[in-house]
């Protein structure tokens, strides 16, 4: 049941991404050199599916997120991070193409609508 | 002890023996004790048993009655909380190791109005660590390790209230509570095969309770029956002032379900899952006709609208979720997390832009208005829980766990009212499940869909046979 990550979040990561590939499994370590080169590739691919101005989005947030937090995360979860990150801007980016009006007020809380009494 | 009859059955037949003195608060508080202590340790059900509580409520509830002082359905039946409930004296640890210690000097709302129904609480369900909040990729995403499930324990409850749904499938309370902000309750119901019931927004006080996403997050009865489900929501809802989200007592108040005056219309969902195991198609297919034939329902198919719902309710929970747990996240503290999801998630979170939050929240009225629209044509919308049954312990969830739920992010972030049901096993004995949906206020249609199914159908009688 496994999908592409660029089509939806799930219930398990929200927007951090729904990483489908077995990212743990294939972060480099003890398993090894190829394995290690598959991540890179994961990450290489995902950062591929996205235009210049989203992967120049994306590189921006990693370099915040390694400014602030940097000295605390290992090679490892920094390459986690570059993959969730960079699977994540597809759906941030078709969120923001929704055609909304200038108009379209946001709802901060849900709203108890009743048949039809929003018109 | 008594025996597995007795522990399996719904809180509306153990009442009536209650009432009737057919039945002892104690022996039956004592005997779901006993088994927990067992069973519930051997599935990793429990974040901590409050025995010495319970044993003292059930004299209390034993003692009232035999002086003919009954409370209610509720005095006397033993229940768990899932452990992001604040309870006064225990530790309430939100399932997470950087909160083992943490204790609160209250009890939250629900508590409250549990004790003064008579209840007895008997332990704090385990459960996801932060109810998922900073994500997970793994069962073990837990501080007592992955809860199993009682139909195989080789397989997962799914979470984040995965206690509080292995301990209602095992039969080591007569109810449960758990909390959903995005499946939380519909997916640990449908993959042990009770009755979960997510209440709409704002009926049930979140007081008390580790808030994961203060605009989504729900507090909701985990039960052997759509009844059951009705008899715990009518004592638990209500305006509550110290909740900022608790809608007006004459809105939040839940008065039960009663029979349709006339037939309830029910949209099968067309368009929910993408991809269906054979099994669970199999089983939801016969759940279909099972609804199509009832002359209390009206079947059609809908649709739901087509749109970026559920990256907005994704963006939604994870800003609410990165404010919720600033702290841990600033002071690093995420590291003693167990997931390598949730060690990293709470940073990547905090990088999203003010301005995709004001639109995921705009995009949310938008959704909010269409399903309102849908709700013209139908009262209840239904479909499978889930287009699988349960995963194994140690799969990756991103791999085995994964796909688009369109009606989970709707429901959410609409705050839509919704019951999973059993409806059938898989072929190597799983359970499948079905849910329904209504409007926001709508418990009671939601509610009466699942007693009408219940009432065709013996699934939800049916429990794991455990040494």
């Amino acid at each position: 049941m496994s999908k592409s990550s660029q089509e939806h979040i799930t219930r398990r990561s929200f927007a951090v991404g729904a990483a489908a590939a077995a990212t743990a499994a294939l972060l480099p370590g003890k398993e090894g050199r190829a394995e290690g080169e598959a991540f890179a590739q994961s990450q290489t691919d995902a950062m591929s599916k996205l235009s210049p101005g989203g992967r120049a989005e994306v590189e921006a947030k990693i370099k915040e997120i390694f400014r602030k937090y940097g000295s605390r995360l290992s090679d490892a979860q920094k390459a986690d991070i570059r993959k969730v990150m960079a699977e994540t801007q597809d759906g941030l980016e078709k969120m923001r193409s929704f055609a909304l009006a200038n108009g379209d007020q946001p709802a901060s809380v849900p709203l108890i609508l009743r048949r039809g009494d929003h018109r | 002890m008594l025996s597995d009859d007795v522990l399996y059955l719904p809180v509306t037949e153990l009442s009536r023996r209650i009432r009737l003195r057919q039945l002892s608060p104690v022996k039956l508080t004592e005997s779901y004790l006993e088994r927990s202590q067992k069973v519930g340790a051997r599935l990793n059900a429990y974040a901590t048993l409050t025995s010495d509580l319970a044993l003292k409520q059930a004299h209390a509830a034993e003692k009232e009655i035999a002086a003919g002082k009954h409370r209610g359905p509720l005095h006397g039946i033993p229940y768990a909380a899932k452990d992001l409930l604040a309870v006064k004296g225990y530790p309430t640890a939100w399932g997470a190791r950087p909160y083992k210690d943490q204790s609160f000097d209250y009890d939250a709302t629900v508590i409250k109005k549990l004790d003064a129904a008579g209840a007895v609480l008997i332990g704090k369900a385990a459960m996801i660590e932060l109810a998922g909040g900073l994500g997970y990729r793994y069962a073990s995403a837990s501080a007592g390790g992955p809860t199993k499930n009682p139909w195989n324990e080789e397989f997962w409850t799914c979470g984040s209230s995965s206690g509080s749904a292995a301990i209602v499938g095992a039969g080591l309370a007569a109810f449960a509570l758990g909390t959903e902000t995005w499946g939380s309750i519909i997916c640990p119901s449908g993959f042990v095969g009770i009755s979960g019931l997510r209440p709409t927004f704002g009926r049930v006080s979140r007081y008390g309770a580790m808030a994961l996403a203060y605009s989504m997050d729900h507090i909701g009865p985990m039960c052997r029956s759509a009844d059951d489900c009705d008899l715990v929501l009518k004592v638990i809802s209500g305006h509550d002032p110290q909740d900022a989200g608790s809608l007006a007592e004459p809105q939040a108040k839940y008065a039960g379900a009663v029979p349709p005056a006339k037939p309830l219309r029910v949209g099968w969902i067309a368009n929910q899952w993408k991809e269906i195991s054979p099994d669970v198609n199999k089983y939801s297919t016969a759940a279909r006709e099972v609804l199509g034939k009832s002359n209390l329902l009206k079947l059609s198919t809908v649709s739901l609208p087509e749109g970026p719902w559920e990256i907005a309710a994704g963006v939604i929970v994870s800003v609410e979720g990165a404010a919720a747990f600033r702290d841990l996240i600033q002071s690093g503290k995420v590291s003693e997390l167990n997931d390598p999801l949730g060690k990293i998630g709470g940073y990547m979170n905090e990088t999203i832009s003010a301005s995709d939050h004001m639109t995921a929240e705009r995009i949310r009225r938008i959704v909010q208005k269409k399903m309102d629209d849908l709700f013209t044509q139908v009262d209840v919308l239904a479909t499978s829980s889930l287009p699988v049954t349960a995963t194994k312990l140690d799969v990756n969830l991103d791999e085995a766990l994964t796909f688009p739920d369109p009606i989970g992010g709707i429901g959410n972030i609409c705050g839509l009212p919704a019951i999973s049901v059993p409806c059938g096993f898989d072929h190597v004995g799983l359970p499948i499940s079905i849910q329904f949906i209504g409007r926001p206020l709508d418990d009671a249609q939601v509610v009466q869909a699942a007693r009408i199914f219940q009432a065709q159908t013996d699934w939800h009688k049916r429990h794991p046979k455990l040494s």
